[in-house]
C-alpha cells in the first residue's frame, strides 16, 4: 500500500474551517471527520425488538479505522473500488467511512434485506459486480450468502471480506491517501434499472461541495438532530441521510424502510418525542403515513421543533402533502417545514432547493398541452401543505438552485429559454459526476451543462419539475427506463409481437407511459403492453396504448427510438397515432387513496414477480419468473392494509341521490352482487383455512378472511351511508338480494364445495375442487371483472368514495386470485389435474349463468340505436370474462383444456339466454340486438 | 303545431336537459357525442327517458339508423309518437 503521506490529523489547528469548504484538501475529508467523531453523539438504529440501538461516532470512526486496516491487509490496491453490501446502517456507516479512509471508492448495493427473494438478489448483485469491477466486497450477515454466490457468478476476482469474520482491532488512525480533487470519491448507482446497472462517478470534489451546499441550504447547525427511513444504497439515503450528518457530526436515527412501512409512526416520533429537527424523505412518505398513522397515535408528541422536511425524488402531489400536513398540524408541525427540492444522482444529490423555514409554493397549471419552447400559464398559486389543492395540474415549487450549482431550462436544441417557458432542465456547477461507469460514448454532459431529461421551468428563480421526458420516469424514488418497459412487454405477451416502443411524458394531470406499435396489434398484445405499462409504473401514470401505419415510429438513423420525438407527436395530438387502450393513473404519486402505494402493483395476475428493486417499494415482490408464494403474499397483504372507515363513504350520497336511474339502477345491483358474494364467503372460507396443504398457505387464507370481512363492511356501509338503501333489501327475498344471480346460482355450488372440504376431513381433491370454485371463478372470472366496470362506472359518475374503497377491494382480489392460481397449479403439478379440470370445466356454465342472469330483468332500450350500444357493452363484459378464462388456463397449466373451455363457454351461454328468454317476455338485449343486426345485413344484401 | 312537431320540440328539450355538456338551446344539426358530451351510459338513460316520456313500447327495425344528432332523435321519436297515434 502506498505509504500515507496525508496531513497529519493532529496538526488541525484550524477547526473553525470545515473541511467542506476546502475542497482542494479533500485528502483530508475523512479522517478530519474521524478524527472530530464525537463519543456523545451518534447514530441510533431501530433494532428488531423496536429500541433504538445507539453507536457513538467515535465507536464508528475506530471501527472505520479498523476496516480500513482489514482492507489494506487485503491487499487491495488504493484507488481501487470496494463494493459494500451491508444492511446493518451503523456497520455501513463504518465500512464506508473505512473504506474512503483507506484511499479507496466504495460502491454501495442493494443489501440482502431490499429484496424478499435470494436468487432475485444474487441476480442484481452479479449484475452490479459486473459493471462496477470491485477489488474488494465488504459484507455482512445475511447478505454474506449472496454476495458469495453473486461474485462467482459474475466471474469477478473481488476478495469477499465479511465483517462478521472478525477484523483487526484497536488500529491506530493513519493519515489517509491524499486522493486529487477530481478523483472519484464514490460510485453511485442509479437505481430501479433491472436492464443495465449504470455506476455515475462521484468526485471529491462533487461531494464536498454538495455537502457544504446542502449544510448552508438547510442551514444546519449544532442543535439539528437527522432521522430518516431511505435505504443507505441511494443518493438520497447516502449523501442526505449519512454523509451529511456524519460530516456535521450530527446525531442520526436511521430506520429501514421496510420498518417505515410496517409503522410509519416510529418516523413522526423521531421528530415528535426524541426532538429530531430534520428529515428527508419522497412525496409518497408522506403520502403513506398520512393514510396510515392515526391521528390518536400521534398523542403526546410536539413537532415544533421539526424545521426541515424535504419531499424530493419525484413529482409531489400538493393535495397528499396536505393531508399529511392536517395530520401533524394539530401537534405544533408547521407548513414552512415542508421543502420541496429537486435532485438527482448526477449532481452528486440536491440541484435546488427551498430555503429552510420558507414556504414551498404551489402553482396551478393551466389545462393547456405543454410544449416545449412555449411559456406555461399559471392558474393559480398556493402554498404547500397548507393549501388544498384540490383538482389536477399542480405543482410544487423546488426552490432555487443551491450555491455552486446553475439551472437552465433549454429547449431541444439546448438553446436556453426565456423563465416561464417549457423546455428540459439542464444543470451545471461543482456537484456534476464525472462520468458514468460503463462510460457510454453520449452522457448528456454539453459544453453548457448536463442535460438532465426532466422537463421543468423556471419561474421566479425557482425551478419546477414536471417529470422524465422520453426514456425515463420516476416511480417512488426509483427510476423507471422506456427499456424496462419494453423488455417486461416482450417477455410477457405471448403471440407475434408488432414493432413498438415506450415513451413517457408528462400532462399538468400526470405523468403518462405510452406504448406505441406499428402495424397489426391484436386486441391481446395491447391488453398484455397496457398492464405492463401499469405495473412497471406501479400505477402512477397514465398509460395509452397507441398504434400507427408501419413506419410511424421516429428512429434515430442507427434505428434506436426517438422517445422525446414520439412524445411531442403524441401530446400534439394531430399525429398519426390511433388510441387502442387508455388506463388513467391507479393513483397520483402519493394521494391519500393510492392503492398501489407502496405494495407493489395492484393488480397482481398471474405473471413474472417483479424483479426491480425499488426503495420506498420494500415489500414489492422479487424472484424468478412466475408467481409470488403464499409466504409473499402474506408480506404484500401486510404493507397493503386500508380502513374502511377512512374512505367516509357519506361523502358519496349526494351525488349518489343525484343519480339518473338507469345508472342508479346498474351501481345498486352490481354492489349487491359484490356485497352478497363477499358476505358468502366470509361464511365458508375458514374450511378451506382450516385444510390447507401448507402453513403458508393456511396463514394467507386467514389474511383473506379478514379481507373479506372488510370488504363486507365497506359493502354494507356504502350501501347504507351512501346509496340510502336498507339492510333488508340484501336479504335473499329483499329488492336487490332477490335478483341476485350470484346469490341465486353460485352460492350454493361454494357452499357445497366447503361443505365438501370439511366432510371430507380436509381431502386434497375437495380441497382443489373448492379453490377452483372460490378463486378461478368467484374471484377471477366473475368479480375481478365486475369490479373493474363498476370502478369505470364510479369514475365517471363521480362517486370518488366509491373508487377509493373499490381500488382497494380490488387490489385485495388481485392477491386472493394470485394465490388462487398459484395454488391451483400446484395441484395442477401434484397429480390433482384431472380433478381440477373436471371441475373447472363443470363450474363454467354456472359462472356464464350468473353473468347472463336470467333471473333479473335486463334493462333494454327500445330505441335500436341505444339497444345496440348497451347489447355490445354487455356482451362486451362477458366477452373479457371469456378471455380471463383462456389466460387461467393457461397460468395454471391446463392451457389444452381451452378448446373444451371455449365450447362450454358458448354452450352455457346459450342456455343461458335460452332461460332468459323463458323468464321474460322479450328476449335478452344482447340477443335482440343481435337479431336485429343479423336483420339489417340481410335486408342490405337482398 | 302539430303532434310531430310538440313532440320534436319536447324531444329537444329532454336531449338538451340530460346532455353531459351543459347548454342554453340546442339546435337540431348538433351531435350528441361531439358536441353535447353524450357517453353510452348518458346515451342509455336518454332512451329510457325519452321511452318512458312518450311510452314508446314497441321499436320499429326501419328506424335502425345510426342516431348521431338531435335532429336524428328527434324525427326517429316524432315519427314512433305519431304512428303510435294513429293506431
Amino acid at each position: 500500500m502506498d505509504a500515507p503521506d496525508a496531513l497529519p490529523l493532529e496538526s488541525d489547528g484550524d477547526r473553525s474551517t470545515s473541511w467542506i469548504q476546502r475542497p482542494t484538501g479533500a485528502c483530508a475529508v475523512i479522517g478530519e471527520w474521524l478524527a472530530r467523531a464525537r463519543p456523545d453523539r451518534g447514530i441510533r438504529v431501530l433494532g428488531r425488538s423496536g429500541e433504538w440501538d445507539f453507536r457513538s461516532w467515535s465507536e464508528i470512526a475506530a471501527e472505520a479505522w479498523d476496516t480500513a486496516e482489514l482492507l489494506r491487509l487485503s491487499g487491495a490496491r488504493t484507488g481501487g473500488t470496494v463494493s459494500l453490501v451491508i444492511d446493518a446502517p451503523d456497520v455501513f456507516a463504518a465500512a464506508f467511512a473505512g473504506t474512503l479512509a483507506a484511499g479507496m471508492v466504495p460502491a454501495p448495493h442493494p443489501p440482502r434485506s431490499s429484496f424478499p427473494d435470494a436468487a432475485a438478489h444474487r441476480a442484481r448483485l452479479a449484475g452490479l459486480l459486473r459493471v462496477a469491477r470491485p477489488a474488494a466486497v465488504l459484507t455482512h450477515g445475511r447478505s454474506a450468502g449472496p454476495v458469495r454466490e453473486a461474485v462467482r457468478e459474475a466471474g469477478s476476482t473481488a476478495r469477499v471480506l465479511s465483517l462478521d469474520d472478525g477484523r483487526p482491532t484497536g488500529t491506530e488512525p493513519r493519515s489517509p491517501a491524499r486522493p486529487a480533487p477530481d478523483a472519484t470519491a464514490l460510485l453511485q448507482f442509479t437505481s430501479g434499472s433491472s436492464t443495465a446497472p449504470k455506476g455515475v462517478r462521484i468526485t471529491w470534489e462533487n461531494l464536498t461541495a454538495n455537502v457544504a451546499a446542502i449544510r448552508s441550504w438547510l442551514r444546519w447547525d449544532e442543535q439539528d438532530a437527522f432521522a430518516h427511513w431511505l435505504p443507505l444504497h441511494h443518493d438520497m439515503g447516502l449523501i442526505g441521510g449519512l454523509l451529511t450528518p456524519l460530516a456535521a457530526g450530527t446525531d442520526l436515527r436511521v430506520m429501514t424502510p421496510r420498518q417505515f412501512i410496517r409503522a410509519p409512526e416510529r418516523w413522526l416520533e423521531c421528530f415528535g418525542r426524541h426532538g429530531a429537527t430534520l428529515t428527508t424523505a419522497p412525496p409518497f412518505g408522506y403520502a403513506y403515513a398520512a393514510r396510515r398513522v392515526r391521528p390518536e397515535a400521534l398523542d403526546g408528541m410536539d413537532f415544533s421543533r421539526w424545521r426541515v422536511a424535504i419531499l424530493g425524488a419525484e413529482r409531489i402531489d400538493p393535495a397528499a402533502v396536505a393531508r399529511f400536513h392536517r395530520l401533524v398540524a394539530p401537534y405544533g408541525f408547521t407548513a414552512r417545514a415542508l421543502t420541496g427540492a429537486y435532485g438527482l444522482a448526477e449532481s452528486t444529490l440536491v440541484v435546488s432547493g427551498v430555503p429552510a423555514g420558507g414556504k414551498t409554493r404551489t402553482v396551478r397549471l393551466a389545462d393547456t398541452p405543454l410544449t416545449f419552447g412555449a411559456p406555461v400559464t399559471v392558474a393559480g398559486e398556493g402554498v404547500l401543505g397548507e393549501d388544498a389543492a384540490t383538482g389536477t395540474g399542480w405543482l410544487a415549487g423546488c426552490g432555487p438552485p443551491l450555491p455552486g450549482t446553475r439551472v437552465t431550462v433549454v429547449d431541444e436544441h439546448g438553446t436556453p429559454l426565456p423563465p416561464g417557458t417549457f423546455g428540459e432542465i439542464r444543470i451545471s456547477g461543482t456537484s456534476l459526476f464525472a462520468g458514468y461507469v460503463p462510460q457510454p460514448p453520449r452522457d448528456g454532459r454539453e459544453p453548457g451543462g448536463f442535460r438532465t431529461g426532466d422537463s421543468g421551468f423556471l419561474l421566479d428563480g425557482e425551478v419546477y419539475v414536471l417529470g422524465r421526458l422520453g426514456h425515463a420516469m420516476k416511480v417512488r424514488g426509483a427510476r423507471v427506463h422506456a427499456e424496462d418497459v419494453e423488455a417486461r412487454i416482450l417477455a410477457t405477451a405471448g403471440g407475434p409481437a408488432p414493432r413498438f416502443a415506450v415513451t413517457f411524458g408528462t400532462t399538468p394531470e400526470s405523468a403518462v407511459a405510452a406504448v406505441c406499435a406499428e402495424g397489426e396489434v391484436t386486441p391481446e398484445w395491447a391488453d398484455t403492453a397496457a398492464r405492463c405499462a401499469h405495473e412497471a409504473t406501479a400505477g402512477t401514470a397514465r398509460v395509452l396504448v397507441v398504434r400507427a401505419e408501419p413506419g410511424a415510429l421516429p428512429r434515430t438513423t442507427s434505428g434506436k427510438p426517438r422517445r422525446r420525438r414520439l412524445w411531442e407527436e403524441l401530446a400534439d395530438g394531430a399525429g398519426v397515432w390511433r388510441p387502442l387502450r387508455e388506463e388513467p393513473p391507479r393513483a397520483s404519486s402519493g394521494s391519500a387513496d393510492a392503492p398501489s402505494a407502496p405494495g407493489g402493483p395492484a393488480r397482481a395476475e398471474p405473471e413474472a414477480a417483479d424483479e426491480d428493486e425499488v426503495p420506498g417499494d420494500p415489500a414489492r415482490p422479487a424472484g424468478e419468473v412466475g408467481l409470488p408464494s403464499a409466504r409473499q403474499l402474506y408480506d404484500r397483504w401486510e404493507v397493503q392494509q386500508w380502513s374502511v372507515a377512512r374512505v367516509e363513504v357519506a361523502r358519496d350520497a349526494p351525488v349518489f341521490a343525484a343519480l339518473r336511474p338507469y345508472t342508479r339502477g346498474e351501481l345498486l345491483v352490481a354492489l349487491a352482487e359484490l356485497e352478497i358474494g363477499e358476505s358468502c364467503v366470509t361464511r365458508t372460507l375458514s374450511a378451506l383455512a382450516d385444510h390447507a396443504p401448507t402453513e403458508a398457505d393456511r396463514i394467507y387464507l386467514c389474511t383473506q378472511l379478514a379481507d373479506e370481512a372488510r370488504h363486507v363492511q365497506f359493502f354494507q356501509r356504502y350501501l347504507q351511508d351512501a346509496a340510502a338503501v336498507a339492510p333488508e333489501a340484501l336479504e335473499p327475498d329483499g329488492e336487490l338480494g332477490g335478483a341476485s344471480g350470484y346469490g341465486r346460482i353460485y352460492a350454493p355450488v361454494l357452499r357445497a364445495a366447503t361443505g365438501a372440504v370439511r366432510e371430507s376431513g380436509g381431502e386434497a381433491a375437495a380441497w382443489y375442487r373448492a379453490v377452483v370454485h372460490y378463486h378461478l371463478m368467484t374471484e377471477g372470472l366473475l368479480a375481478a371483472p365486475g369490479l373493474r366496470t363498476l370502478r369505470e362506472l364510479a369514475g365517471a359518475c363521480g362517486l370518488t368514495a366509491l373508487g377509493e374503497g373499490l381500488t382497494h377491494v380490488a387490489r385485495d382480489e388481485a392477491r386472493h386470485l394470485t394465490f388462487g392460481v398459484s395454488a391451483v397449479r400446484a395441484g395442477v403439478r401434484g397429480g390433482h389435474a384431472d380433478t381440477v379440470a373436471e371441475t373447472y370445466l363443470h363450474a363454467i356454465g354456472d359462472t356464464v349463468r350468473v353473468l347472463v342472469n336470467p333471473g333479473r330483468r335486463a334493462t333494454g332500450p327500445k330505441l335500436t340505436a341505444a339497444l345496440v350500444r348497451h347489447a355490445a357493452q354487455l356482451s362486451g363484459r362477458w366477452e373479457a370474462s371469456r378471455r380471463r378464462m383462456t389466460r387461467q388456463l393457461a397460468a395454471i397449466g391446463l392451457g389444452h383444456l381451452e378448446p373444451r373451455a371455449e365450447r362450454a363457454w358458448r354452450s352455457a351461454l346459450e342456455a343461458a339466454l335460452d332461460a332468459y328468454a323463458e323468464n321474460w317476455p322479450e328476449p335478452h338485449p344482447v340477443v335482440r340486438a343481435g337479431a336485429l343486426r343479423g336483420l339489417r345485413s340481410h335486408q342490405r344484401t337482398s | 303545431m302539430s303532434l310531430y312537431e310538440k313532440t320534436v320540440d319536447r324531444v329537444q328539450d329532454v336531449i338538451r336537459d340530460m346532455a353531459p355538456n351543459r347548454k342554453e338551446t340546442v339546435s337540431r344539426d348538433e351531435r350528441l357525442i361531439e358536441e353535447l358530451g353524450y357517453d353510452s351510459i348518458s346515451f342509455l338513460e336518454l332512451a329510457l327517458a325519452l321511452e318512458s316520456e312518450f311510452n314508446l313500447f314497441e321499436f320499429d327495425e326501419e328506424q335502425a339508423e345510426n342516431l348521431l344528432t338531435v335532429g336524428d332523435v328527434s324525427d326517429v321519436i316524432g315519427k314512433l309518437v305519431v304512428a303510435a297515434a294513429a293506431e
